[in-house]
C-alpha cells in the first residue's frame, strides 16, 4: 500500500492505435487481464472445433450401419473430441477466469511472474497449434485422449499421429504447471492486507485447489508421456509386452493424472456457481468453510481414485475394494457442496439472470452426473458400465453439464467486467433453454444406450439391438447444443460490436473484482484496499464496513501506479522451449533406436534448446523496473 | 448371515423386476439388466440397490430445488434478506446422510467383489480366450479344441475363462452374462460363470458378446457368439468338433483346397483336415459352415458372404487387409496372393461346406 504513488499517468487505451500497435500490444503483454481474455476467447474457439468434431461423430451414429464417416476418421475424431474439449477448451476457459479473477478477488495487480503468465499462455497456444497441425500432414491421433499402451506404440500406431498428440500434451501440460506455480504463489503472496486465506472468495479458492492439483498430477502424465516418447523414439521396453514391458503401467501412471484432471476440469466451475448463487440470493454462500473443505478434500481424495477406472483389468479383490471405497467418499463432499448450495438460495431473494439460470441448471445436471458416477464406483457395476455409453452419458452430464455450463454461467457473470459490456440476458437464457434441452436430449439416452450394452468408440452398429432410437435422439439433441452455442456466441460476438456499457457492479457483487471498473484498469486497484471479511465490498454497501471501492479509496483523477513492461521474450522463449519437444519429432527411429535421426534431433533441438537459453537470459536481463 | 443374504437377494431381486422389463433379451440381445447367469446375478443385486439409492436420492435432491426455486423468488420486496452464514449443526447432518448412505453401498460392493473373485470350481469346463485384432480365438483347453468367434457351453456347468490378448488390449464382455474382463497382453485374466437359463433338449440360447475396450481401427466389428448347449447337445458338439471335417462332394472339395493352396491360406489358418494347416494369425477355419456369423460376429455366415468377404476385407472390416494389420509375424511371411473369381468362389463353396 505505501508502494502507491499517486503521480499523474498518461495510460490511454487509445482509439487511435493502429492494429499493428494493437497486435503488439497483444504479443507483448504481461497484464494478466488481456492473458485472461486471451485464454477465454482462444478456449471458446476451440469449443467450436471440438463441437464441430462432436456433431461429426453424432452424425454418424445417428442411424445404424452409417458410412457417413470411415471407421479411421471416426477414432480420429473421438480422440480429437476429447482432447480438444479437455485440453484446448475447458482448461482454457478456466485459465481464463483465473487469470483475470484470481488477481482481482485478493486484491493484487497482477499475478507474482507476469512474464511467466504470459510464457504460459504463448507455450499453450503453441501446444494447441500443434496437435492440430497434425491434420495438415493427414495424420490426426486416433488412439483415443487416453492413449493406451500398447495401441499407441510404434507397432500399432507407426505413423506421426500419436507422437503429435504425445509431444502436443507435453508442451501443454508444462504449459499448465508453469501457470500453476504461478497461481500459487500469487495466492501465497499478492493478497492485499487483512485478506486471510479464510477470507478469501471460494471461487479464488477454487481456482487455487486446481493449481495445486495441476502442480501434482501433470507431472505424473509427464513421466508418462516421456516413458511412451523413450518407447516410440529409441525402442525401449516400457509398456511393449512382447519385450517385458506392461501395458498397465501406462494406465497406473495416465489415470493417476487424470482423475485428478478431472476436477482441475470441475473445480472451476464450483467457484463460479459458488459466487453467482449468492450473488442471485443475496445472501452469503451458505458454510462457506464447509464448501471450500469439500473442494479440498476432493482434490486430496483425487489422487487415491486412479484405479476406479481400471476395475476391468484384473487388479484383484483388494485393490477393487480399495479404490471402490474412496471413489465412494468423494460423494461425501460432492453432496455437502450440492446440500449448500441450495442451503444458500433457501430464503433468498432469487434473481434469476441469464448467469443465474446456468448456476441452477449446473446444480441439476451436475447431481445427475455425480449420482451416476456413484454407481460405477461399485467395481461389479462397473463391470457392466465400464466402456459402455452409460459412463459416456456420466461423464457428459459432469462435464458438459457441470464444466462447460459451469464456465458459461461464468460468461454471463464475469464478461461485464472483463470486457466492459453487458452480454444479452434474453439471449443468455434462450441460449441456456437450447443447452439445458439439447443436453439433456443428447446425455440422458445415453444412460439407456449403455445399459442395453452399447460400447463406446464403435463407429458404427447394427440394426436391431435396440439401440435406434436413443441414437437417433442423442443426435438431434447434439443439433440443439449447437444452436445454443450458436446463440451464445452470437451474444458474445455482438457484444463487440457496442461500445462499453458496463457499469462497475452490475449485479451487487461482494468481493473486491466488483469494487473497481469494468473493465479494470491495466493497475486493477490505485490504492489496495484493507479487507476486514470475507464480503468486503457487500458489507461496504450494505453493513457501513470499511470503504474497499475504487472511486472512494482512490479519488478522483488518474494514478500513476508503477507495472511491469510489456515484453516480447515471453512469446519468443515459448517458441524455442516448443522446438526444443518439437524437435523429438525428428529421432524417431524407423525399427527401434535409429543413430542418424538421433542425430538429427539433438541437431534440431540444440538450435532450439539454444534460442530457449538466450532468450530466457534476455528475459532476466530485460530492464522489468516498473514504470 | 446367510437369512440376511437371501433377505438382500430377494429384496434386490424384486426391486429389480420393475426395472429389467424396460430392455427385455428379446429386443435388446445386449441387454445388461436380465441376468443368464450366476455371475450377472451377483452383480445385479449391488446393481438394483446402488441404482434405487441413486435414484430416490436425484429425486429428493430435484423436489427440494424445484421447491426452493418456486419459494424463494425475488417478490420485489425492499431490503435483503437475512444473512445467514451457516449453520454447523446442519451442515454436519448432511454431511452424515450420504456417509450413510456410502455404507448402505460399500457394503454389498465389498461382498460381492470378494464372492465373484472367488476361484472357479474344479470341474469347469477351461477355455483360453484369445484376443486378436479384430476377432477372438477360443481354445478348449482339455478338449484340444480351437475354434473363433463362437464359443458353445452346456448351460448348468461352470465355465472358467483365462482372458488374454496377442496384440493390445481388447475387453472380452458378454453383458447378459455378466461383466467385462480387460484381455491384457502379456498377462491372463480370468472370470467364470455359470449359465442359469435352462436350455430345452436339442435347442440352443444364443448370447452375443462383443469387444469392449479400443482396440483400433475396426473395434467396432469385434463381435462373437456364446451358445448354450443342454449336456447332451454341448457332447455332441465336442465330438463333432473333435473329428476332422468331411466334404463329401469330391469336386467341391479338390477345387477348394487347391484355392487354399493357390491363396496362401495356409500360412495363416488352421484347417484341420489339411495337413499343415496349423497357423492360428487367423482365424481357425475347421468347421467354419457351422458357425453363425463370419468376420467375428459381424456378417450372416453365407457362400456369398464368405466370397465377398475373401475379395474385400477391407471393405467390410477396415485395416485387416493383409499387409495392414500391423503385425510383426507378416514380416517375411507367405502373403496372400490374388485369387481369381472362380478360385474365390471355389474356396467360399469350399469353407462353407466345412460343417
Amino acid at each position: 500500500m505505501s508502494a502507491v504513488s499517486t503521480q499523474v499517468e498518461t495510460h490511454s487505451h487509445a482509439e487511435d492505435q493502429s492494429t499493428a500497435q494493437w497486435l503488439w500490444s497483444i504479443l507483448t503483454t504481461v497484464d494478466h487481464k488481456t492473458i485472461g481474455r486471451l485464454y477465454l476467447l482462444s478456449g471458446l474457439l476451440f469449443f467450436v472445433v471440438g463441437g464441430v468434431e462432436a456433431l461429426a461423430i453424432r452424425l454418424q451414429l445417428s442411424v445404424p450401419n452409417a458410412d457417413f464417416i470411415s471407421a479411421q476418421r471416426y477414432n480420429e475424431l473421438f480422440t480429437m473430441h476429447a482432447t480438444t474439449m479437455i485440453f484446448l477448451s475447458v482448461m482454457p476457459m478456466a485459465a481464463g477466469f483465473t487469470n483475470f479473477f484470481l488477481p482481482l478477488q485478493i486484491g493484487a495487480r497482477d499475478v507474482v511472474f507476469p512474464r511467466l503468465n504470459a510464457y504460459s499462455y504463448w507455450l499453450w497456444l503453441a501446444g494447441a497449434l500443434f496437435i492440430n497441425s497434425s491434420f495438415l500432414v493427414g495424420a490426426f491421433p486416433d488412439g483415443g485422449w487416453f492413449g493406451y499402451a500398447n495401441m499407441s506404440g510404434t507397432q500399432y500406431s507407426p505413423g506421426p499421429a500419436m507422437d503429435f498428440w504425445n509431444i502436443g500434451l507435453m508442451i501443454l501440460g508444462l504449459s499448465s504447471m508453469t501457470a500453476g506455480f504461478n497461481f500459487i504463489t500469487t495466492v501465497l503472496n499478492l493478497r492485499a492486507p487483512g485478506m486471510s486465506l479464510f477470507r478469501m472468495p471460494v471461487l479464488t479458492w477454487m481456482f487455487t485447489v486446481v493449481q495445486f492439483l495441476v502442480v501434482m498430477s501433470f507431472p505424473m502424465l509427464t513421466v508418462a508421456q516421456i516413458l511412451l516418447l523413450f518407447d516410440r523414439n529409441y525402442g525401449t521396453n516400457f509398456y511393449i509386452p512382447a519385450k517385458g514391458g506392461d501395458p498397465l503401467l501406462w494406465q497406473h501412471l495416465f489415470w493417476l493424472f487424470g482423475h485428478p484432471e478431472v476436477y482441475i476440469l470441475i473445480l472451476p466451475s464450483m467457484g463460479i456457481v459458488s459466487e453467482v448463487l449468492p450473488t442471485f440470493s443475496r445472501k452469503p454462500l451458505f458454510g462457506a468453510p464447509f464448501v471450500i473443505f469439500s473442494g479440498i478434500l476432493i482434490g486430496f481424495l483425487g489422487f487415491g481414485v486412479w484405479s476406479h477406472h481400471m476395475f476391468t483389468t484384473g487388479l484383484g479383490p483388494v485393490a477393487d475394494s480399495a479404490f471402490s471405497l474412496t471413489t465412494m467418499l468423494i460423494a461425501i463432499p460432492t453432496a455437502v457442496k450440492i446440500f449448500n448450495w441450495i442451503a444458500t438460495m433457501w430464503g433468498g431473494k432469487l434473481r434469476f439472470t441469464a448467469a443465474m439460470y446456468h448456476a441452477v441448471g449446473f446444480i441439476a445436471l451436475f447431481t445427475i452426473g455425480g449420482l451416476s458416477g456413484v454407481m460405477h464406483a461399485s467395481p461389479p457395476v462397473d463391470l457392466q458400465h465400464q466402456d459402455s455409453y452409460f459412463v459416456v452419458a456420466h461423464f457428459h452430464y459432469v462435464l458438459f453439464g457441470g464444466s462447460v455450463i459451469g464456465l458459461f454461467c461464468g460468461m454471463y457473470f464475469y464478461w461485464p467486467k472483463m470486457f466492459g459490456r453487458m452480454l444479452s440476458e434474453r439471449l443468455g437464457k434462450i441460449g441456456f433453454w437450447f443447452f439445458f434441452v439439447g443436453m439433456n436430449l443428447t446425455f440422458f439416452p445415453m444412460h439407456f444406450l449403455g445399459v442395453q450394452g452399447m460400447p463406446r468408440r464403435i463407429f458404427r452398429y447394427e440394426e436391431g439391438l435396440g439401440w435406434e432410437t436413443s441414437n437417433a435422439i442423442a443426435s438431434v439433441g447434439a443439433v440443439i447444443i449447437a444452436i445454443g452455442t450458436a446463440i451464445h456466441l452470437y451474444a458474445m460476438l455482438s457484444s463487440f460490436l457496442r461500445p462499453q456499457d458496463a457499469p462497475s457492479d452490475p449485479w451487487d457483487g461482494a468481493t473486491l473484482d466488483w469494487a473497481i471498473a469494468s473493465p479494470p484498469h491495466h493497475y486493477n486497484f490505485a490504492v489496495i484496499p484493507e479487507v476486514h471479511s470475507d464480503r468486503p465490498f457487500w458489507d461496504e454497501k450494505h453493513e457501513n464496513g470499511p470503504v474497499v471501492s475504487q472511486e472512494k479509496l482512490a479519488g478522483p483523477g488518474e494514478h500513476h501506479v508503477p507495472m511491469p513492461p510489456p515484453s516480447y521474450w515471453p512469446l519468443v522463449a515459448a517458441f524455442f522451449t516448443a522446438g526444443v519437444f518439437i524437435a523429438f519429432m525428428f529421432g524417431k527411429g524407423a525399427d527401434g533406436f535409429d543413430l542418424e535421426a538421433f542425430k538429427v534431433q539433438v541437431a534440431i533441438q540444440s538450435v532450439f534448446a539454444l534460442g530457449m537459453l538466450l532468450s530466457i537470459l534476455a528475459w532476466i536481463r530485460e530492464d522489468a523496473t516498473h514504470r | 448371515m446367510s437369512r440376511f443374504r437371501a433377505l438382500f437377494a430377494s429384496v434386490c431381486a424384486s426391486l429389480w423386476l420393475s426395472g429389467c422389463s424396460l430392455w427385455p433379451a428379446e429386443d435388446n440381445p445386449f441387454t445388461t439388466v436380465e441376468s443368464s447367469s450366476d455371475f450377472s446375478d451377483a452383480i445385479l443385486g449391488v446393481y438394483s440397490l446402488i441404482t434405487w439409492i441413486t435414484c430416490v436420492v436425484g429425486v429428493l435432491v430435484a423436489i427440494l430445488m424445484v421447491y426452493v426455486l418456486i419459494k424463494f423468488r425475488d417478490d420485489g420486496s425492499p431490503g435483503n434478506p437475512e444473512q445467514v452464514h451457516g449453520n454447523t449443526a446442519m451442515e454436519l447432518g448432511w454431511t452424515l446422510i450420504p456417509v450413510v448412505l456410502v455404507i448402505f453401498m460399500v457394503v454389498p460392493t465389498i461382498r460381492t467383489i470378494f464372492e465373484i473373485a472367488d476361484a472357479a470350481p474344479d470341474d469347469a469346463i477351461e477355455i483360453r480366450v484369445v484376443g486378436k485384432r479384430w476377432w477372438w480365438e477360443f481354445e478348449y483347453i482339455e478338449e484340444g479344441i480351437i475354434t473363433a468367434n463362437e464359443i458353445h457351453v452346456p448351460a448348468g456347468r461352470p465355465v472358467n475363462l483365462l482372458i488374454e490378448s496377442d496384440s493390445v488390449i481388447h475387453s472380452f464382455w458378454v453383458p447378459r452374462l455378466g461383466g467385462k474382463r480387460d484381455a491384457v497382453p502379456g498377462r491372463i485374466n480370468r472370470m467364470w460363470w455359470t449359465i442359469t437359463d435352462e436350455v430345452a433338449a436339442g435347442e440352443t440360447i444364443l448370447y452375443r458378446g462383443e469387444c469392449a475396450e479400443y482396440c483400433g481401427e475396426s473395434h467396432a466389428l469385434m463381435k462373437f457368439d456364446v451358445i448354450a448347449h443342454d449336456d447332451a447337445g454341448y457332447a455332441e458338439w465336442l465330438e463333432l468338433m473333435k473329428a476332422p471335417p468331411v466334404v463329401a462332394d469330391a469336386a467341391v472339395r479338390e477345387a477348394g483346397e487347391e484355392a487354399f493352396a493357390a491363396g496362401g491360406c495356409i500360412g495363416c489358418h488352421a484347417l484341420t483336415n489339411i495337413d499343415g494347416a496349423v497357423a492360428r494369425i487367423g482365424p481357425n477355419l475347421t468347421r467354419l459352415g457351422n458357425r453363425r456369423m463370419i468376420a467375428s460376429g459381424t456378417m450372416e455366415n453365407t457362400t456369398e458372404h464368405l466370397a465377398s468377404w475373401i475379395e474385400n476385407q477391407e471393405e467390410w472390416k477396415p485395416g485387416t487387409s493383409y499387409n495392414k494389420l500391423g503385425d510383426p509375424r507378416f514380416d517375411g511371411m507367405l502373403i496372400p496372393v490374388e485369387l481369381s473369381e472362380q478360385q474365390v468362389d471355389a474356396l467360399a463353396t469350399y469353407l462353407s461346406a466345412l460343417q
